[in-house]
């Protein structure tokens, strides 16, 4: 399982979005595929899942809806908007600029 | 448009909890399932999941946190949006905040007034535990006496009667059970005292209390003490307790007050105690100068009769607070049924019949002692008719102003969409900006209505004879009042424009050009929302003019009755002999002197007096049986009875159209027949022509004879009965809105009476002299109720002169608001389409057919507005029948001549648009888009 990396809020919201770019997906799904694709490195606990997920929903960049889930179950889905698309793109661009501007400093050495 | 996004927009708190709730659950069981998957057991999986799942309700508390801080902000970032941008356009804004207020105000002021009338509640402790006894039956009763001194809403004579008016000794019997109520008291206003002993004589008013009364309202003494039992007590010493305020203008506050003898009624009285300031009265007009010990009555009220004790003699009210451990329907149950039988037995035959089923109710004293309430409370009412319409039609005209003014805010609207604002939260923030306006107008509004309110109440009470103790104050009803009001204008007027200005087609408002997509009347020649409102302020303001046009008409009609004698140069003034000491013949007596002294002075052209003023509100009725029918028949009629003086008709110029006015004679046999040992000889009566065409059946008047009703009451002297020795033409009694009854005359034989002396010139510059005569016959006389006739006529007609003329000026104001809402929306027409008239002049067009063109929807507008406006008023004044006199409520002259004056100011209002569009310049036009 590996030591629980700490997340800041911004970075998570960029995942959410990113994860959310494929397809709609429920909170328990999108906490999942981020630890099956960083391969269990990033556990997402619901208690920061779920505020991230609301705050995002109130900026409009996502948006939900109630639906029945695989299970027959009702589940709250979410899914990218119009608007987060564009801040998701906005995101990627900056999420590289800086980790490529860290990547520099760390090279000397 | 969004509509889950909408509907996200004013998610309620509660269905958010649940909403996050379900999330969670989900989440939990979604993780159990795996932990299953995996090999676990079921409790090993839930307990498993659980650990992982960490804390659930700081979760739940996150998320609560993440809706609820989002609200405040938004809120907040709203109003200092929408501050900004009234700013930008102060004149929008003052306009519409000024409408507002005075919409507002006078809406505030209006009902400021009525929660003082209907909500004031007693300044003693515990108000809701003090009850009133009344009385109910299927039937009025048969009584000695019925006395009714204002003090309560009573009905005694109508359909379904009830009073307050109860006897003496059953009084006196709940009294004496003190199983059920811990306090018991009478009361009864009955007449004014003379009080003299501290400078010159004057009247007070008095209410008779019984000894525990203080104590049942929980009034205490400011200083000295206030009754107890054993006050109470014929061979008590005769004390009286002084109100606050009297005592402060009277003995000027002074303790020595304490302990002072003092004169009533030329009677010693000493002085106990002051109440404490904060009660005044019981009832709301009533002030009461001082108390005096029920007891003390015999003394005072002169005629006294022993007869006036009895269980047919209806005068005292009740009042009581039951035992803490018993139900007031158990002790309602008592006295009603103690009431019943005693009733029913009666002093020599019942007062009620069993099949009347009298019955007695406790009702809750501040409701039960309506008193003048509900002749204040009517005009209020209507009042507040007119007001909430004018505030309808300000909020008409203000929504027209945002919806003309939304049409400038498209571009920023638009833009603010393109970035991904939801609609909703522009909806919530241009209410938010309506709501603002319309608090500022509330607020602003509170000032003009306090104002208002005290000029209100100050114009009422000026005509009043008693002071008025009616405060309008600021209480937290009313703050609520206006807080409410003010918030549902700033919907009611900011709804439809926050959802029409946000409702917009991104490209075609975003594209340079007049976008008047709010308006949408891109391309329609219909009605706009625009043109909707302003007819609909039209036909309001139609409502409120009719309204005070039928007001106008009744107080017209009111004013120029005719009452059947002269008004004009009459003095009145009241006095009474009795309270003085004078006795029998000696009051006649004084009167024949006062009345040869009046004379004789310089400028009096008559003099004469009698029970009563005419139209003063004071009335005597009797019933008897019909002239020419035996003394016995049961055949019972009414008339109504004035006592008078010699020369009354002469003085009051009424004609006397047959026989002759009374003899001294006819005082002598008068006067026989009012002592103890009636005459033989009826007593000579002067009748109205009403009562000859009604009770004579044509048969010649003078010498026909009448007599009282009652003959089998046995213990009564035998009456003679009346003569009659002539014929007047017909007079208004007590009101101006009373019809005239059949009356008779008979000649004033004691008592207190009235003066009536016809002046030369103005009736109150003889009072100095009036007042020397007076006081040289004696000093202890007081005089009262001075005025002219005319000044008592218009204190009759204060309630509906008030009530007319604001309804005129809140009519005036609707007319006002209606029309600049007209103006408002040719004017922003005949902006909008410059370019067009620009055209069509430009391709031959003259002034007139441009001023067609743009005065055709306003013709519309007056048109569909005046037709609504008269169909809705005829409607809605049914309503104020009761008010009228005179005139109908659907009184067609009125109603054309109201929807004439609409639409002459209408068309005056579209002068200057009109004149505008015939100045544009075709050329200037053409050239800017």
């Amino acid at each position: 399982m590996g030591d629980q990396i700490e997340l800041l809020q911004g970075t998570l919201d960029l995942l959410i979005l990113k994860t959310l770019a494929l397809e709609p997906m429920h909170g328990w799904g999108i906490a999942q595929r981020i630890q099956q694709i960083s391969q269990d490195v990033l556990q997402v606990g619901q208690g920061s899942l779920y505020p991230a997920l609301h705050r995002l929903e109130q900026r409009g960049w996502i948006g939900s809806e109630w639906s029945t889930s695989d299970n027959n179950r009702r589940a709250k889905f979410y899914s990218l908007t119009r608007a987060g698309k564009s801040q998701l793109e906005k995101e990627l661009g900056e999420w590289e600029r800086l980790s490529a501007a860290i990547a520099l400093v760390l090279q000397q050495s | 448009m969004n509509f889950k996004r909408l509907r996200q927009a004013f998610t309620r708190p509660a269905s958010q909890e649940n909403d996050s709730n379900d999330e969670l659950r989900f989440h939990l069981e979604k993780e159990i399932e795996k932990n299953i998957a995996s090999g676990m057991s079921p409790d090993e999986a839930r307990r498993q999941a659980l650990i992982a799942f960490g804390g659930i309700q700081q979760t739940r508390e996150s998320l609560r946190e993440v809706h609820r801080g989002r609200f405040f902000e938004a809120l907040l970032q709203d109003l200092r949006y929408g501050w900004r941008m009234l700013r930008k356009s102060p004149a929008f804004t003052i306009i519409a905040v000024v409408t507002l207020a005075l919409g507002i105000g006078a809406n505030t002021a209006i009902f400021s007034l009525i929660d003082a009338v209907v909500f004031r509640s007693l300044p003693i402790p515990d108000p809701s535990g003090l009850l009133i006894f009344q009385w109910r039956a299927s039937h009025g009763p048969e009584t000695h006496g019925y006395m009714n001194f204002g003090e309560c809403e009573d009905q005694s004579d109508q359909a379904h009667p009830f009073g307050c008016s109860l006897p003496l000794p059953f009084f006196r019997e709940v009294e004496a059970q003190n199983n059920v109520f811990s306090h018991i008291a009478g009361f009864a206003s009955w007449q004014d005292l003379d009080l003299s002993g501290n400078g010159p004589a004057t009247m007070v008013r008095n209410l008779f209390v019984s000894g525990d009364y203080f104590p049942t309202l929980g009034v205490r003494a400011y200083t000295g003490r206030l009754f107890v039992a054993s006050d109470d007590r014929p061979e008590a010493a005769p004390v009286v307790v002084l109100n606050y305020g009297y005592w402060q203008s009277a003995f000027g506050g002074s303790p020595s007050a304490i302990g002072k003898t003092i004169k009533l009624n030329g009677r010693p009285f000493t002085i106990i105690g002051v109440t404490e300031p904060k009660f005044d009265a019981l009832t709301l007009a009533n002030k009461y100068d001082v108390w005096t010990p029920l007891a003390r009555r015999p003394d005072l009220i002169p005629h006294w009769r022993e007869r006036n004790d009895q269980m047919d003699s209806f005068w005292i009210l009740v009042i009581g607070r039951v035992k803490p451990e018993v139900p007031v329907e158990k002790a309602q149950a008592a006295v009603s049924l103690l009431f019943r039988n005693e009733m029913i037995k009666g002093v020599n035959k019942p007062v009620f019949k069993a099949e009347y089923s009298p019955s007695i109710e406790l009702k809750s004293a501040p409701r039960g002692m309506g008193g003048s309430q509900k002749s204040t409370l009517q005009p209020l009412y209507v009042l507040m008719l007119c007001v909430g319409v004018v505030l309808l039609i300000a909020c008409a005209n203000v929504a027209g102003l945002l919806l003309a003014r939304s049409t400038s805010r498209q571009k920023e609207i638009a833009v603010r969409l393109a970035l991904g604002a939801k609609r909703g939260r522009i909806i919530a923030q241009l209410l938010t900006e309506s709501v603002l306006l319309s608090g500022t107008g509330g607020l602003l509004g509170l000032v003009i209505a306090i104002w208002s309110a005290k000029a209100l109440v100050t114009m009422w009470a000026s005509h009043s004879y008693r002071p008025m103790t009616l405060e309008a104050h600021l209480d937290w009803r009313v703050l609520a009042f206006t807080a409410g009001v003010s918030l549902l204008t700033g919907f009611v007027f900011g709804l439809a424009p926050a959802f029409r200005g946000s409702d917009i087609g991104l490209t075609s408002s975003l594209k340079a050009g007049n976008g008047d997509a709010a308006m949408g009347t891109q391309k329609r020649r219909g009605i706009t929302s625009g043109g909707i409102l302003v007819s609909v302020q039209m036909a309001l303001a139609i409502v409120v003019l009719v309204t005070a046009g039928l007001l106008v008409r009744t107080l017209n009609n009111l004013k120029s009755l005719d009452p059947g004698f002269e008004t004009r140069n009459l003095l009145l003034f009241g006095v009474d002999p009795r309270l003085a000491g004078y006795k029998g013949p000696q009051i006649d007596n004084l009167y024949r002197s006062l009345q040869e002294k009046f004379s004789a002075l310089p400028g009096v052209k008559s003099t004469t007096y009698s029970w009563m003023p005419l139209l003063s509100g004071g009335l005597s009725a009797t019933s008897f049986h019909r002239p020419g029918t035996p003394i016995d028949s049961k055949d019972q009629v009414d008339a109504d009875v004035l006592p008078v003086g010699p020369k009354f008709f002469a003085t009051m110029h009424i004609p006397i159209l047959v026989g002759q006015d009374f003899t001294e004679a006819d005082f002598a046999a008068a006067a026989l027949n009012g002592g103890d040992k009636p005459g033989s000889a009826p007593t000579p009566v002067i009748v109205n022509q009403l009562f000859v065409k009604k009770y004579l059946d044509g048969k010649e008047p003078v010498g026909q004879l009448f007599g009282d009703a009652n003959p089998d009451e046995p213990g009564d002297p035998t009456y003679p009965g009346y003569r009659i020795v002539g014929v007047v033409g017909d007079a208004k009694y007590n009101q101006l809105r009373r019809e005239i009854m059949p009356t008779f005359y008979q000649p004033n034989i004691g008592g207190d009476a009235f003066f009536e002396l016809r002046t030369a010139g103005d009736p109150t510059a003889l009072l100095p002299a009036i007042r020397h005569i007076v006081g040289q016959e004696n000093p202890d006389l007081a005089l009262f109720r001075i005025s002219s006739a005319n000044e008592a006529i218009d204190r009759q007609l204060v309630n509906d002169r008030i009530t007319a003329q604001l309804a005129s000026f809140f009519g005036m104001l609707a007319l006002l608001l209606a029309c600049l809402g007209l103006y408002g929306l040719l004017s922003y027409e005949v902006t909008r389409r410059t370019r067009e008239i620009g055209i069509r002049m430009a391709i031959g067009a003259r002034s007139h057919n441009v001023v067609r063109l743009v005065m055709g929807k306003a013709l519309l507008l007056i048109a569909v507005g005046a037709i609504a406006g008269m169909a809705v008023a005829l409607g809605v004044t049914r309503l104020l029948t009761s008010f009228l006199y005179g005139v109908k409520a659907g009184d067609p002259i009125t109603l054309l001549a109201v929807a004439a004056l609409l639409a002459l100011v209408a068309l005056a209002a579209c002068y200057i648009p009109a004149r505008r569009a015939t100045k544009v310049d075709p050329l200037v036009a053409l050239r800017y888009e």
